[in-house]
């Protein structure tokens, strides 16, 4: 895929990405809203990590690339809980695939209180697996 | 215009595919809350339907291994996880 076709594809998916964005803020605000979960997380795009490996042939510019899940309030979350909310969002096969055609290539999860973050590459966790299947 | 539309690509299909896939957000922010239980589900039920604890009953087995396999599979999505769980105690606890 050539740049430009890249660019156009990144510039015409913009409005996409904010709707995801949007669509889990919305949930998310009403889940600790209603007390169903004990902390408020937001999801903003954000820049992805500069290491190479993160890349892939969908990625967007490095200075969008990335999808950052905040925690806003409510308790606050450990290291190793922030680790096990980053692996819960990955085992979601469909919002990972989401977010892989939507151009992020990093996920990062962060509490804004203490400041600690922990990243992943989404494209590890990519698998066509059934859709694939489903094609055939 | 027809003329400066593009031909779609296999790789254009299948991102359509994907992005008409429907998101349980719901479900997501309820295995996020319960994250404190998945790990305890995880290993209950890895303990419970180890293929090796049926090497006398091969039929057993099979039953055991499919459903190790997709306790393995679903690891942090504690939704999937109590499901295989009802699934488990019909199979092998209530004898």
């Amino acid at each position: 895929m050539g740049l430009i076709d890249r660019f156009i594809k990144w510039f015409r998916d913009s409005a996409e990405r904010r709707r995801f964005i949007n669509e889990f803020n919305a949930n998310a605000r009403g889940a600790f809203q209603s007390l169903s979960v004990d902390t408020l997380l937001e999801a903003k795009a954000c820049s992805g990590n500069s290491d190479s490996s993160y890349r892939h042939e969908l990625s967007a510019p490095i200075f969008l690339s990335g999808i950052a899940i905040e925690a806003k309030a409510g308790t606050e979350i450990p290291v190793d809980d922030i680790i096990l909310i980053g692996k819960i969002i990955l085992s979601n096969q469909v919002l990972v695939r989401r977010m892989f055609v939507l151009h992020w290539d990093t996920l990062i999860v962060r509490d804004t209180r203490t400041g600690k973050f922990v990243d992943w590459r989404i494209r590890d966790f990519m698998s066509f697996g059934g859709l694939l299947n489903e094609r055939r | 215009m027809w003329f400066f539309k593009k031909k779609q690509t296999e790789q254009d299909i299948l991102i359509e595919r994907i992005k008409a896939e429907q998101l349980d957000m719901q479900g997501l922010f309820s295995n996020i809350n319960k994250r404190g239980e998945v790990e305890a589900l995880f290993k209950e039920l890895s303990k419970q339907c180890h293929p090796d604890k049926f090497e006398k009953d091969p039929e057993k087995k099979e039953i055991a291994q499919k459903l190790f396999t997709q306790i393995q599979n679903n690891r942090n999505n504690y939704t999937q996880l109590m499901e295989l769980k009802s699934i488990v105690e019909v199979k092998f606890l209530n004898e």
